[in-house]
């Protein structure tokens, strides 16, 4: 539980200490190689930053750059794990800024793993796929103490030691996490002292007391459900006073609509996050839990433990600061397919439904079920490399795309990259799966194959897979398809798929046949010469 | 000398032993262990270093003079 009590401070402390966090870092972590391309000094930063990125797990060894207002040498192509530009944007007068800017958004349309920039001292445009590090809050916090041009001539940077850290923190607990690892997709959170100040069965609903950290806290889950996070309520309460406690208490920020499921009994908290993980069909590696009593996080922990967790305090402001900032909850673009999510795992609820009470095929036809292929679309880029690097469970190989890689297999004529989009009379779910495929030959190489865990289990599953493998064999004119396959911690469905469907297809190249099912869904895909379209 | 001026310098140089024999070594730490050194004496004892000052650090016994100058200055 002390590493429960250190997380939280290091989220959410406002009086953190430099010297408290110098050269700190979990020997267990993963470690990255960060390339950081500068025109001023990002010691400072790099000196506590192990210390924040040791709660998502990492550490980092950073290699510079020479100090270059010009950045003639940014190389991308750097052999990195991430690289991080490092601009002090006053250094410029406006057209050179301009031009800079200019400049570096271009040089990081072509890179291979993720850049960040890390801007300060003017507004910095990012263009996909850069992604920045948003300092504003920390210019606001700090105003006058965000700059110490007393310090600049020995650290080489305008920024204050007290402005490093706070850089330094959320680089460390937000944006390289972000870029490195695969977000969290649920944040499953309790009532009692932690939504409120209070325990509803003992003050009821009128007598809960909501503080400004509650409605703060409470403002950032409706943000983060907004975004596309699962936001579930985990409560031992009688589900009856949970209901009217949020129609009585029109001042709770969280309204109802806000929650893909409640989780109001007396059962043990971990077998209600156990039935939330079947219900939204995520690992609870995924999962954030946020309680304030700690005997609960420690039953949790026991039974689940790649759960991430979170103490809620006694002082509700540093636990919305703390969400605020937490590792995984980091996206820079909220697309369609996030606003759907909640409402999609809701409606497989009634999809459950509809499937007890008629037979496989009469269901399906009853969902109106209709799946799109599209091949090399140049506005699904975005959402591709994003599914790539969210997709834990039904994924071939965790290739993880970047932009620029899922672009060049767009383009390339030997490539290809076929989405997948799925929609029925419930909600429309949009991209769901995809495969990225390269032509050797007359062989389709399946370089990997990825598909959301809302799409999974609905008795579709090979007419998502099989119909994309064929589809991009026909487009790339390929008569054998070979599927690379790698096992991981997390991707037994997709292990389980494999062997059942593609085994020939991993040993060797070989023909795959498959027939779409005729009449149970609609099917749209690529256009082909009709002398060469097989089905 | 207050004990913990000496204490905390002897804690930060990270020299053990060998400590008292580099105490008037300029050279023992890097630029940039300097800063961070005059940071955390800073953030320690409340002070803050002027430029001038922050120039002469060096050797740790430096520090420790700096550090005992700007407390009786206070």
């Amino acid at each position: 539980m002390d590493k429960l009590l250190e997380i939280h401070k290091l989220t959410s402390s406002q009086s953190l200490r430099r010297s408290d966090l110098i050269d700190r870092a979990d020997a267990q972590a993963r470690n990255l190689k960060i390339d950081v391309v500068r025109n001023h000094s990002f010691e400072l930063v790099a000196a506590t930053i192990n210390s924040f990125l040791a709660v998502a797990g990492l550490k980092a060894d950073f290699s510079y750059s020479d100090y270059d207002d010009a950045f003639a040498n940014a190389d991308f192509a750097a052999d990195a794990d991430a690289h991080i530009i490092w601009v002090d944007l006053e250094r410029y007068d406006e057209k050179g800024r301009k031009h800079i800017i200019a400049r570096l958004n271009e040089l990081s349309q072509n890179a291979v793993k993720p850049v960040i920039v890390a801007p300060v001292g003017a507004n910095f445009e990012a263009e996909d796929p850069l992604v920045k590090a948003d300092f504003s809050s920390i210019m606001d916090h700090l105003g006058g103490k965000f700059f110490d041009e007393r310090l600049a001539s020995f650290t080489g940077t305008r920024c204050s030691p007290a402005a490093c850290m706070e850089m330094s923190r959320l680089l460390g607990l937000c944006t390289i996490p972000a870029v490195i690892l695969p977000g969290l997709k649920a944040i499953v959170v309790d009532l009692d002292n932690t939504l409120y100040k209070g325990v509803l069965g003992e003050d009821g609903a009128a007598g809960v007391i909501l503080e400004p950290g509650h409605i703060a806290l409470q403002q950032k889950l409706t943000e983060l459900a907004r975004q596309g996070f699962f936001v579930c309520i985990a409560s031992k309460n009688e589900a009856e006073d949970v209901e009217k406690l949020f129609k009585v208490r029109g001042d709770f920020p969280l309204r109802p609509e806000h929650v893909t499921k409640f989780m109001v009994n007396w059962e043990s908290k971990s077998s209600n996050i156990q039935s939330l993980e079947k219900f939204l069909n995520i690992h609870h590696s995924a999962m954030l839990f946020i309680d304030d009593n700690m005997g609960e996080l420690f039953e949790v922990s026991n039974k689940l433990p790649d759960i991430k967790m979170l103490w809620a305090s006694p002082d509700s402001a540093s636990n919305a600061r703390s969400v605020g900032v937490y590792p995984g909850l980091l996206k820079s673009k909220v697309s369609a397919e996030d606003v759907a999510r909640s409402k999609d795992v809701q409606a497989n609820e009634e999809r459950r439904r509809l499937r007890e009470q008629m037979s496989p095929e009469a269901y399906l036809r009853s969902l109106e079920i209709k799946i799109s292929f599209q091949l090399n679309h140049p506005d699904q880029i975005t959402r591709v490399s994003e599914l790539s690097r969210k997709t834990n469970q039904f994924i071939f190989n965790y290739k993880r795309y970047s932009l620029a890689e899922v672009k060049a297999a767009a383009g390339n004529p030997s490539s290809c990259v076929m989405t997948v989009s799925m929609s029925d009379k419930l909600i429309d779910s949009g991209i769901i799966g995809c495969l990225v495929g390269h032509k050797h030959g007359d062989t389709l190489n399946v370089e990997d194959m990825f598909v959301s865990c809302r799409a999974l289990g609905r008795g579709l599953d090979e007419v998502v897979v099989l119909g994309a493998i064929k589809c991009a064999a026909d487009q790339l004119k390929c008569s054998k398809v070979q599927v690379a396959f790698q096992k991981g911690e997390r991707n037994g469905p997709a292990a389980d798929f494999v062997e059942n469907n593609l085994k020939a297809q991993t040993a060797a190249a070989s023909e795959l046949q498959y027939t779409f099912p005729q009449g149970i869904v609609e099917i749209s895909m690529p256009e082909l010469d009709v002398k060469e379209q097989s089905y | 000398m207050p004990h913990n001026v000496l204490t905390f310098v002897e804690a930060r140089a990270g020299l053990g032993e060998k400590f008292k024999a580099h105490y008037e070594d300029a050279e023992v730490w890097s630029s940039f262990d300097r800063i961070e050194h005059a940071l955390a004496a800073e953030e320690e004892f409340g002070i803050q270093f002027t430029p001038e000052e922050l120039t002469d650090l060096g050797s740790p016994k430096s520090f420790v003079d700096a550090i005992q100058a700007k407390l009786n200055e206070n």
